[in-house]
């Protein structure tokens, strides 16, 4: 059954325009002139229960609008949005109690209190039994590693140790969603991991339906089930991972041990079909769209030139798709 | 509910006393600008004889009952509430599970706590400075709370209001000294209210500051 519903959601906002210089300025003044300006664009998903989606896009693309627009922190400018059964801007501070939100590197931790002062407000607000506190704070502190953070002071922690104490925080509540966006930037490899481990973790205790925004393709690769993809403020995909790479990863990768070349194979072979992307005397690497050819068909034309010894061949990956969708705009 | 508000009190009392030097620094602020206050009045006395019909010991007991409340009236949470509101912060508490005016009046308590301890400070070495006797009858002390709970309120509302002109300015700082001013007016911080204008003191009566 689905937890969350968006039925042509859109987000529209009023953008200044002004005129150059300081001239410019002082006459916006006095005539303010605006254009609109769509964030997002009659978008439309549904998401069962327990779901990990990566919810993916450019800069700019309306992932971060329609965060909040599910957490009821933005109205939206038409269309509909349920989230377990409620309206979020409506009922924000109900809908509130069953979610969490973790938004990029804005903290919600007190800056200058130990870090248990923050959980410990957590738990008043949303009334946790003491019981299941103490078990949800014993079970956060050694799947993140917290036990010498918690009386540290935030503002001494680092950005790391801050996102795994956030990221506690945010479940310490156990919501039925949470929503974190971007909660991976601009950490280090091992905080990254402990963080996925942490989120697969609860997600597949506690059935937390988890949406996930980031550009870290790592984190949807080893995360997330499913996929949205945004562009321009409306949905371009919507589906299983796996379905996503059948979908776009048409790319194959090859690489060629070779050996008795002959002269420069880039310049010898023009085909439509494939791609040398780099070469020596003992390795040719290329790429071709199995929609095109097959490798029978590439191996066929390189071996007027040389004898093939090895072949390794690797599917696109995650990145290499996205970062042919985002080219392509 | 209450509990969340309290809490968010107790948690602002806690985030000002982390650090000794807020409670020391506010409090010599305090003092400052009491004996400001008095020494002004000292000259008025020495020259004209008279303070407008009080004495100069009621005089000193007035300003040191203000430096006790000015920490009480004029502080508040209007500049972190635009700040929030500039920055971006206030994510953390539109995704909280009370309201957004809930969640400030919890912080509002927690600036005015630690204000009134700074102010009780500062009333109390004032005190010892100036040696003044302050009898006081049960009956007057609890009317006196009674009626500096009555303000906060009417403070906090008016804290909202300028707080909240963040969403459609960038600085508040002006707003905050207009309110600061009717504050200092209204509630007799500058100068007792028998000394204003009469229309003035009359409206005063109906402000409840």
């Amino acid at each position: 059954m689905a937890i969350i519903e968006a039925k042509n959601l859109v987000k529209e906002y009023k953008t200044i325009i002004k005129d150059k210089g300081i001239l410019g300025y002082i006459k916006h003044l006095f005539k303010p002139k605006y254009e609109k300006f769509t964030a997002v664009d009659g978008i439309n998903f549904e998401i069962n229960e327990g779901e990990l989606v990566g919810y993916i896009g450019e800069n700019g693309a309306g992932k971060s609008t329609t965060i909040k627009m599910l957490t009821g922190i933005l109205t939206p400018t038409s269309g509909e949005v349920i989230v377990n059964g409620l309206v979020p801007y409506k009922s924000r501070i109900e809908n509130n109690k069953n979610i969490g939100a973790v938004f990029g590197q804005k903290t919600q931790l007190w800056w200058d209190l130990p870090v248990i002062e923050s959980f410990r407000l957590i738990k008043k607000m949303y009334k946790i039994p003491e019981g299941e506190y103490r078990k949800n704070l014993k079970k956060f502190t050694e799947l993140l590693d917290l036990e010498d953070l918690l009386e540290k002071q935030v503002k001494n922690l680092s950005l790391g140790q801050k996102m795994r104490c956030e990221i506690a925080a945010t479940f310490l509540h156990n919501p039925k969603i949470v929503y974190l966006d971007e909660p991976t930037i601009g950490l280090d490899v091992l905080v990254k991991e402990n963080i996925r481990r942490f989120i697969k973790n609860i997600n597949k205790e506690k059935n937390t339906t988890v949406i996930l925004t980031t550009h870290d393709v790592k984190d949807i690769e080893e995360v997330c089930d499913r996929i949205i993809l945004i562009d321009k403020g409306k949905i371009i995909f919507d589906g299983e991972k796996q379905k996503f790479k059948d979908n776009y990863g048409k790319n194959i990768k090859a690489e060629l041990i070779v050996k008795d070349k002959v002269g420069n194979m880039a310049e010898k072979i023009n085909s439509e079909n494939f791609t040398i992307t780099e070469e020596s005397n003992e390795l040719i690497k290329l790429k071709f769209s199995h929609e095109k050819t097959t490798i029978m068909n590439v191996m066929e034309e390189i071996s007027k030139y040389c004898k093939v010894l090895d072949i390794h061949m690797q599917e696109s990956e995650l990145e290499d798709i996205l970062k042919e969708i985002y080219k392509k705009g | 509910m209450i509990g969340s508000i309290f809490t968010l009190a107790r948690m602002y009392i806690k985030q000002y006393s982390i650090y000794k030097s807020n409670y020391i620094l506010f409090t010599i602020n305090r003092l400052v600008e009491g004996l400001v206050y008095i020494f002004v009045w000292l000259a008025i006395y020495n020259q004209t004889g008279n303070a407008e019909g009080f004495t100069l010991n009621e005089i000193v007991i007035y300003y040191v009952l203000v430096i006790i409340l000015i920490p009480v009236t004029t502080w508040g949470i209007n500049e972190e509430m635009s700040h929030s509101i500039r920055n971006g912060k206030i994510h953390k508490e539109l995704l909280a599970p009370l309201s957004y005016f809930k969640y400030y009046f919890g912080l509002n308590l927690g600036e005015i706590g630690f204000g009134a301890f700074v102010g009780v400070s500062a009333g109390i070495i004032s005190c010892f400075i100036w040696q003044v006797n302050i009898n006081i009858s049960l009956v007057n002390l609890i009317s006196f709370i009674v009626v500096v709970l009555l303000g906060i309120p009417v403070t906090f509302f008016l804290q909202m209001i300028v707080g909240t002109a963040g969403f459609y300015t960038n600085s508040i700082w002006g707003m905050q000294i207009l309110r600061k001013s009717i504050v200092y007016i209204f509630s007799g911080l500058i100068a007792p209210l028998t000394l204003f204008p009469r229309m003035v003191s009359k409206t005063s009566k109906y402000i409840t500051i």
